[in-house]
């Protein structure tokens, strides 16, 4: 599909979800997970979406990536709507955005080995032979520095931050223009955490893909993020670019995130975000 | 379920070593062996009875003694290991196919089709072996087939619920929702992906059912539901043996039921050796 | 006066195939009355293990050596009766999944005053009344409602702030927290902390606060510890810590690979792993 760089990655408007648990016999109290959130994912860069528990940021990346139907509103990948009702659509679909869960310990099947994982899902998108699809999963883990003699390993043999990279290179095997990440480094150690911060940077100027972030952590918005949006309880309470956001936030729910961040001086439990920042 | 011999539990030591492992896996082996041999290994044709030589004690002709028929114990303890392992194999394929297919399933759609299949376990797991056994031989004819596949019908819900509750554990897991997005189909997914994780799990119930199976057989031949005249069969042969005990010839009931228990107890032993490795390395 | 917690020379080795693998490789540190003191580490260093065996709870199959001290008396020699109540009376632990750590069929009320079943009743009556007042004094505004909850139907943080109250409930000496806030979100852990580091300041208790969050041990602790690989490989304030009087590479790394919430930076500093094995390889 052509298209010229004013295409946004993703374009989401007026996205609502509302789930009805309880079954036949109980009226159904609704939640509302998503509440009417709109945004845009310009091309080659980096969106995040803030929130806490409760905010609705995993319902809303389980939408995008077609795990969830929306109650209503729409979603569009590169200007085509997003649909994954038939097997081909869902194939389609995984062939634009790709997704990095949080827990890199049940990412991958424990039985199957990595090189493995990331050549059955060549083996699905491509055409590519057999020996091509072995090479393509070794460039795949050139790309993202992993040592191309583990891919006979198992992922109980790798390390978290490892594991991690492996779901990265599977992600980037079908040139997926956008990748979702959900609290994808916020199971790893510091310094591994680190490391794949930098990795995501190099790969995205290296391939000019989108990244969506789903996260908690304003300091590694900072770092990752060009743009953000702030969620609670199911709606968008603030979105702008990072910088703008984060040096003078205007919703007291973003200025609380803000309190919370552990820095110098910074006193937990304190409304200190007026006094430090002043 | 339904027993006719109480579940055997080996004495601690051997369960719970590796001694105790080898020891049920060879024991188990060599059944099968003594099955598969059985036409070597018998001196006698197990259904060439010498009225002359009724109830005789052991001797170097009859190394077990004959029973009331006048045909060789030992040889039809060996040929009786045929039937004793050919029914429980039988109904543990059945019913772990059929018992994993529908807890897939069940897991997999979750909603109504889980409901289902739970709603058809249950109403399965509410009869008493016996009971369908007694259905079908008034419907078909008593042998091994039927009560084999009765046996198998009321073993579905056991394999069936262990095998839903594991999958159910699969199917949440971040890497099948991971296979989900990248678009392969939920067929692809449980048997490629979910059946061998949950491989382990069912292996150790197939070993553990198939001695609790050899028990339902037994007990089903026993009431002459099941293997039939001249057929020998251990189950069968505690049957038979009845009178001769009250003659003072307790040889065929009490031999027959000796190896019966020795297999049983090997074969579930041996699956909970395994049901307790594998629940060891999960995790 | 006996110092809260003493540890000295831990070490903890788990019998292998090949050899055995070492946990811990001779921790010490000690814990003054009233003090707060951070241990901080990645996976791996040992840092859960040594709280855990603070209050003797070893891995099973673990064999253990050194000495370890609350208020003078020595855990690693106790087990049974005078174990369990060295554990209540003197020491209240934290744990990271509250929801975890708690019996699920039980009411938080019961739960806090299960030590108290079998005991007279004015002593039963006393311990409701001070669940109460601690879960007030935690920051929960209904107790009443809290106290007839069942946990699961508690939030997370609502939950921790229970088990700080059940960790108050004998008024130990020292509060072992083990990543007491990770598991909860952001603002949460926020006012958690807050709380954990008042209660105790009131009660004059010490707090051995374990986290991965080196920014977190800077902001209420007097001292840190930095552990890795089973070993303590420096000791610092917050104070030192923030003005750069940083003697190990590690702690350097720690600090300064994290992204900063104020500026974005080119690249973060990285190292590689095992960078450090040598340098603290024994």
């Amino acid at each position: 599909m052509q298209t010229d760089d004013a295409t946004p990655a993703l374009w989401v408007e007026h996205l609502c979800k509302t789930f009805f648990p309880g079954t036949r016999l109980r009226p159904p109290t609704p939640v509302v997970a998503v509440d009417d959130v709109s945004f845009e994912l310009p091309q080659r860069s980096t969106l995040a979406v803030v929130g806490e528990s409760g905010s609705g940021k995993t319902t809303l990346a389980r939408m995008l990536m077609g795990l969830e139907s929306p109650t209503s509103g729409s979603i569009e990948c590169f200007g085509a709507p997003l649909s994954v009702r038939t097997a081909r659509d869902r194939r389609a679909h995984a062939r634009s955005i790709q997704m990095v869960f949080q827990n890199p310990y049940r990412s991958l099947d424990p039985r199957q080995k990595v090189g493995a994982s990331i050549e059955e899902v060549l083996k699905l998108h491509t055409p590519l032979s057999r020996t091509e699809r072995h090479q393509r999963a070794r460039e795949l883990f050139r790309l993202v520095r992993l040592d191309p003699r583990l891919l006979e390993s198992l992922p109980s043999n790798l390390s978290g931050g490892q594991r991690q990279r492996v779901c990265i290179a599977r992600a980037l095997a079908c040139e997926a223009r956008t990748i979702v990440f959900d609290e994808a480094v916020a199971a790893l150690d510091v310094l591994v955490q680190a490391q794949v911060l930098n990795l995501l940077a190099d790969v995205q100027a290296e391939t000019h893909v989108s990244y969506l972030f789903v996260t908690h952590d304003l300091a590694v918005v900072r770092q990752v993020a060009d743009d953000l949006v702030v969620m609670k309880a199911g709606r968008i309470v603030e979105a702008g670019r990072v910088d703008a956001v984060l040096d003078a936030p205007e919703h007291p729910y973003t200025r609380r995130l803000l309190d919370a961040v552990p820095r110098p001086g910074w006193t937990p439990g304190v409304a200190a975000y007026a006094a430090s920042r002043g | 379920m339904s027993a006719v011999l109480p579940a055997g539990q080996a004495p601690a030591i051997l369960r719970n070593s590796r001694l105790g492992f080898w020891f049920f896996a060879g024991t188990s082996v060599a059944l099968v062996a003594v099955a598969l041999l059985a036409p070597v290994l018998a001196p006698h044709d197990p259904n060439a009875g010498d009225v002359l030589q009724v109830l005789q004690p052991p001797s170097p002709e009859h190394p077990l003694g004959t029973d009331a028929s006048g045909r060789d114990l030992l040889s039809r303890l060996i040929y009786g290991s045929r039937t004793a392992l050919l029914g429980p194999l039988v109904v543990v394929v059945v019913a772990t196919s059929t018992g994993t297919a529908l807890g897939v399933l069940g897991a997999w759609r979750r909603g109504w089709v889980d409901s289902l299949v739970g709603r058809v376990f249950d109403l399965v797991f509410s009869f008493p072996s016996m009971l369908l056994a007694l259905l079908f031989v008034a419907v078909m004819s008593p042998g091994l087939t039927t009560a084999a596949l009765a046996v198998s019908i009321a073993f579905i819900p056991a394999i069936g619920r262990l095998v839903r509750a594991s999958a159910l554990r699969e199917v949440n897991e971040p890497y099948v929702q991971a296979l989900q997005t990248q678009g392969f189909g939920p067929v692809y997914i449980c048997t490629r992906h979910v059946l061998p994780n949950l491989w382990p799990v069912i292996l150790a119930q197939v070993t553990t059912s198939f001695g609790y199976a050899m028990v339902e057989l037994a007990g089903v031949s026993f009431l002459g539901l099941g293997v039939q005249e001249p057929t020998a069969d251990w189950g069968k042969m505690i049957q038979t043996g009845q009178g001769s005990i009250v003659r003072g010839y307790p040889q065929e009931s009490l031999y027959a039921g000796i190896v019966l228990v020795v297999a049983v107890v090997c074969f579930i032993s041996l699956g909970d050796i395994l049901t307790a490795r594998t629940n060891g390395r999960r995790g | 006066m006996n110092p809260a917690l003493h540890v000295e020379d831990l070490r903890m080795v788990m019998p292998s195939a090949d050899g055995g693998v070492e946990l811990l490789r001779g921790v010490s540190f000690s814990v003054a009355q009233g003090e707060a003191v951070g241990i901080v580490g990645e996976s791996g260093s040992g840092k859960t293990l040594t709280l855990r065996a603070s209050i003797g709870l070893v891995p099973p199959g673990a064999s253990v050596s050194g000495r370890v001290r609350i208020d003078g008396e020595s855990v690693l020699d106790l087990s049974g009766r005078p174990l369990a109540r060295l554990r209540r009376d003197k020491a209240g632990m934290v744990f990271q999944d509250p929801h975890a750590a708690i019996n699920p069929v039980y009411r938080v009320a019961d739960f806090l005053t299960e030590p108290w079943r079998r005991a007279p009743r004015q002593e039963r009556t006393a311990a409701a009344a001070r669940a109460r007042q601690l879960l007030t004094r935690c920051q929960i505004a209904d107790p009443a409602r809290v106290l007839s909850s069942f946990p699961h139907q508690l939030s997370g943080g609502m939950l921790q702030r229970v088990m700080i109250a059940a960790a108050m409930m004998h008024d130990p000496g020292v509060l072992l927290a083990d990543e007491p806030t990770t598991a909860l979100d952001v603002t949460t852990q926020s006012e958690v902390l807050a709380l954990m580091n008042e209660v105790r300041a009131e009660r004059g208790a010490s707090l051995v606060l374990i986290t991965h969050d080196i920014g977190v041990v800077a902001a209420i602790c007097d001292r840190i510890l930095v552990m890795y690989r089973g070993r303590i490989v420096e000791e610092l304030t917050p104070a030192q810590l923030y003005a750069g009087e940083i003697s190990e590479p590690y702690t350097e790394a720690l600090l300064s690979c994290r992204p900063d919430v104020t500026h974005r930076r080119d690249r973060l500093p990285v190292v590689a792993a095992g960078a450090f094995d040598e340098r603290y390889a024994d």
